[in-house]
């Protein structure tokens, strides 16, 4: 904690709720994450998560250019990627994957990061298709970014132009296998 | 407890004006056969609000224990579509509208009534088309009733 004093005890019963909101945060959770009450839930519950977490690895729902179209067809019955528990999100509040598919532009560049910034952690960031991982055709263009890890921090690239899907999927596996040897607890981090 | 029971007693025969025949021995009735009473009564409603006041107390609590505190402040903000957010999600709606809403309710029931009104249209009787052309009557007058006094309901 940074400042000011913590509250005491007896100021919580009097709190305004945006108050109690922010005493909970510092006093409790500062509490739990430094005593090895944290340590001990994380021990406990870091194996699920985890599993829980790269079973159902949601994606914002977010089309740029004609990979969109492919993400489109992965999620469709032929390749049927929900099989794997990835399911498009429509609200990066419910999103673990942000999944970059295409030529990102200046304009929309602050829009995309956040997004990024939007969505709660864990989150990972997944570049498909040549544009967004370097720019692809446009990567001396005026408008475009050459490559979405200029400005968002990127796991998992797919290439190809567009990528299929079968690639697309096959990135998601890859991620799952990324969240698996990075296994961390949630409370302390490690 | 017998105290208050008195008390309550006392005070409703004195806010009331009405005199209450021999309170104690009430009084004393309500208390020894309170348990029983509030058992056989009340079990489902003590049970209601046991979880009730438990439910989002655990919840609000036991959330803190499951999830990763790494978040950005710009993670708090408005979603826009990623657009930069004008002003509050949580913005109050000005009382007028409260107004409004009722008398949309007004017909929006209407609306279900009169779509069962017209599948068994043929099957009613004479009497069951005039009510309910009277309720719509009704309800008409009181929509133009309430459109008329536009400078009181403030629309």
């Amino acid at each position: 904690m940074s400042g000011e004093a913590a509250p005491s005890l007896g100021q919580a019963v009097m709190f305004r709720s945006r108050d109690f909101l922010k005493w909970s945060d510092e006093v409790l959770e500062y509490m739990l994450r430094k005593s090895p009450i944290g340590g001990g839930i994380d021990l406990i519950t870091k194996n699920f998560f985890n599993w829980a977490t790269r079973n159902s690895l949601y994606f914002l729902h977010f089309g740029i250019m004609c990979c969109a179209l492919e993400m489109a067809v992965a999620s469709a019955p032929r390749f049927d990627q929900q099989r794997f528990g990835i399911i498009p999100r429509s609200s990066p509040r419910q999103c673990d994957v942000l999944l970059v598919n295409g030529p990102v532009t200046k304009k929309l560049k602050p829009a995309l990061r956040r997004l990024y910034d939007q969505m709660p952690e864990p989150k990972w960031v997944m570049a498909m298709g040549e544009c967004a991982i370097s720019g692809g055709p446009f990567y001396d263009s005026y408008s475009m970014v050459p490559g979405v890890d200029r400005f968002i921090p990127v796991d998992i690239y797919i290439p190809g132009c567009p990528a299929r899907p079968e690639a697309l999927i096959d990135g998601f596996l890859k991620l799952q296998k990324l969240i698996k040897e990075n296994k961390k607890g949630l409370l302390t981090g490690r | 407890m017998a105290a208050a029971a008195v008390l309550v007693f006392a005070s409703f025969s004195v806010l009331t004006g009405t005199r209450v025949e021999r309170p104690l021995e009430k009084a004393l009735y309500v208390v020894v056969n309170s348990p029983a009473m509030l058992q056989d009564d009340y079990m489902g409603v003590a049970v209601f609000a046991i979880v009730a006041i438990l439910f989002p107390t655990l919840a609000f609590f036991l959330s803190r224990y499951f999830r990763t505190d790494r978040n950005d402040p710009r993670s708090m903000t408005t979603y826009e579509c990623g657009e930069v957010p004008i002003g509050d999600a949580q913005i109050q709606f000005h009382f007028q509208y409260y107004i409004y809403a009722i008398i949309f309710v007004a017909f929006d029931l209407v609306t279900v009534f009169v779509l069962i009104w017209a599948l068994v249209f043929s099957d009613l009787t004479e009497l069951a088309k005039v009510f309910m052309v009277m309720f719509l009557g009704v309800l008409l007058v009181g929509v133009t009733y309430a459109l008329k006094k536009e400078e009181i309901v403030w629309i």
